[in-house]
């Protein structure tokens, strides 16, 4: 049973890895990367709208997840998608200015995309192009900065105590 | 005032004002009102926390809905950075999903092992399960007489309630907490179950599927609930793909998708169970869904507490502050809600560089609008208590 799923998983893969570089034109990574062993891509951020196309006209249907990750140079771009049929997960990555460069939407694609975008403009001021409605989420529309990028002072200045 | 979609309405820095709720143009006598706005919540039993609700009406029919959600937010994952591996754990159960709490602590701690590379004894795995079982039942429980009272049933809201209390009495005599466990560790579980709990664990168990009928004969073969409940927003199965639906409420649409077994993670695959699922994807058959599993996750239950071999429950040489090398890690599994996540990356400190939650309450909500427009504003009540949404899950 492990072994079909497995067998059946590296041919789905085989499959995304090839229909994304016939797409992106070009060779991509398509190693199993970190511990967890999902398929991981990484792009530029003018390839990311074309690869999330592929990914969902291959049918990997079901969004895990969209963030973003400050590097303090730049951000992280990420996206986790799989599919109900073959269980095949992918997860893309395009590294993004942190000021001035919008990335493009996927929520047209994705239902969920919808918010997670929304969060990630909340949180580190992302701007997506094209998304229908890109307002706060989690915060109230008067708030002032973007908390989880790594330079953000809180108005309140706390210092916080440092456990380690 | 009829071309305005709610569900793009512009932002209003302030709030709703006032002038917004009475249309701008025939308020004398009424003769052009056929639609307004009622504002439910933040602060409303219907929305199973602080969750508001701008809803566009015509008649008794929602026509349009604009969820507003962040009352509740606290930042867990700003938190998780100031923290190190291990202090995140008392964080993930009480600042998301607190009716999981086994759950939400189980995939962080999967998120963290993947990234430490450390290996769970088994014991410990038969534990999680355990655990996560009688979590799942003790969820379902209480999701399913939060709609009874929603639609009336309040009977039937207390007798879950009484149920749920020998569940959340197991979990105080394995921990001492009765919501917030804090029961999971990186490695492993913290505590030995105490002498004759496994044995009580048994009989909470029976004694739950005893109840089961009773609650049938009460609630959901009760013509009133049938009323209330049957073709009550439908989902269909490609609608319910295409809005990636998870959970009970993927499954009430009839697609049979669980993580458990679909993909199994920790033990899973060494159980039998069946994935229940429903045909019309209603108000109905959401709830039929959650009761047909909490008897498979009494199956469960069963089978692992009669395979728990004696052995350790934490894995050997934890760091007390552990600092995992570079990389990145994502655990997910299905809580009674729907799929969660941890996303975690590691920059090689003490402190995870940046945790992402993947909350399923976050996602259900945000299909509420497609599933509630056509129907009327007791049904939205309804709705909402069958995608069982829990605000810190969805606020973090």
């Amino acid at each position: 049973m492990t072994v079909d799923r497995s067998d059946q998983q590296r041919r789905a893969r085989e499959e995304l890895c090839a229909a994304l570089a016939e797409r992106l034109s070009g060779q991509i990574n398509c190693a199993l990367t970190g511990p967890d062993e999902v398929l991981l891509v990484r792009l530029e951020l003018d390839q990311y709208r074309a690869a999330a196309e592929t990914l969902w006209e291959q049918g990997l249907d079901r969004l895990d997840f969209l963030t973003c990750v400050d590097w303090r140079d730049h951000f992280t771009l990420t996206l986790q998608v799989y599919s109900m049929d073959s269980g095949a997960i992918v997860r893309i990555a395009c590294d993004l200015p942190r000021d001035g460069v919008p990335a493009p939407t996927i929520s047209d694609l994705w239902f969920l995309a919808n918010w997670e975008e929304r969060e990630a403009h909340d949180m580190f001021g992302v701007v997506f192009e094209g998304h229908p409605d890109l307002r706060r989420i989690l915060l109230p529309e008067a708030w002032e900065g973007h908390p989880l990028r790594k330079d953000y002072v809180d108005r309140v200045g706390i210092e916080r105590p440092q456990y380690f | 005032m009829d071309d305005m979609d709610t569900r793009n309405m512009q932002p209003e820095p302030d709030g709703l004002r006032p002038e917004t709720l009475v249309p701008e143009e025939g308020v004398e006598g009424f003769e052009d009102v056929n639609d307004f706005l009622i504002n439910i919540g933040p602060h409303h039993p219907g929305t199973h926390g602080v969750m508001r609700m701008i809803t566009r009406l015509d008649g008794e029919r929602v026509v349009g809905l604009d969820t507003r959600i962040g009352y509740m937010h606290r930042s867990l994952e700003k938190i998780a950075e100031n923290r190190t591996y291990h202090q995140v754990v008392a964080f993930t159960d009480r600042t998301v999903d607190y009716l999981a709490a086994m759950h939400n602590d189980w995939v962080y701690c999967m998120a963290a092992e993947k990234l430490l590379g450390i290996e769970v004894p088994e014991r410990a795995e038969y534990l999680r399960v355990i655990v996560g079982e009688l979590n799942r039942i003790a969820s379902h429980l209480l999701s399913l007489g939060a709609l009874g009272l929603d639609s009336g049933a309040m009977t039937y809201f207390l007798w879950t309630l009484m149920a749920r209390e020998k569940v959340v009495g197991l979990f105080e005599q394995l921990c001492g907490a009765r919501l917030t466990y804090v029961y999971m560790r990186i490695g492993g579980v913290m505590y030995q179950p105490p002498e004759g709990w496994v044995e009580r664990a048994n009989e909470v168990v029976h004694e739950v599927v005893e109840e089961l009928p009773r609650y049938r004969r009460l609630f959901h073969d009760n013509y009133i609930w049938h009323l209330r409940s049957k073709d009550i927003s439908t989902l269909s199965p490609e609608e319910a793909r295409r809005i990636n639906a998870q959970g009970p409420t993927l499954r009430a649409s009839g697609i049979k998708w669980d993580l458990r077994k679909n993909l199994p993670y920790s033990i899973y695959d060494r159980f039998e169970f069946d994935v229940p699922v429903g045909t019309t994807g209603d108000v109905y058959d959401r709830t039929e869904v959650r009761y047909e599993e909490i008897l498979e996750s009494a199956r469960i239950v069963r089978q692992a507490l009669a395979d728990l071999a004696p052995g350790p429950i934490l894995a050997h040489r934890i760091a007390r502050v552990p600092s995992p090398p570079p990389g990145e890690a994502y655990a997910r599994m299905e809580s009674p809600r729907g799929e969660i996540g941890c996303y975690l990356v590691s920059d090689g400190s003490h402190k995870p560089y940046r945790m992402k939650w993947r909350g399923a309450s976050f996602h259900n909500v945000q299909m509420l609008p497609q599933m509630c427009v056509g129907y009327t504003l007791s049904d939205m009540i309804n709705i909402v208590g069958t995608i069982d949404p829990v605000m810190g899950d969805v606020d973090r």
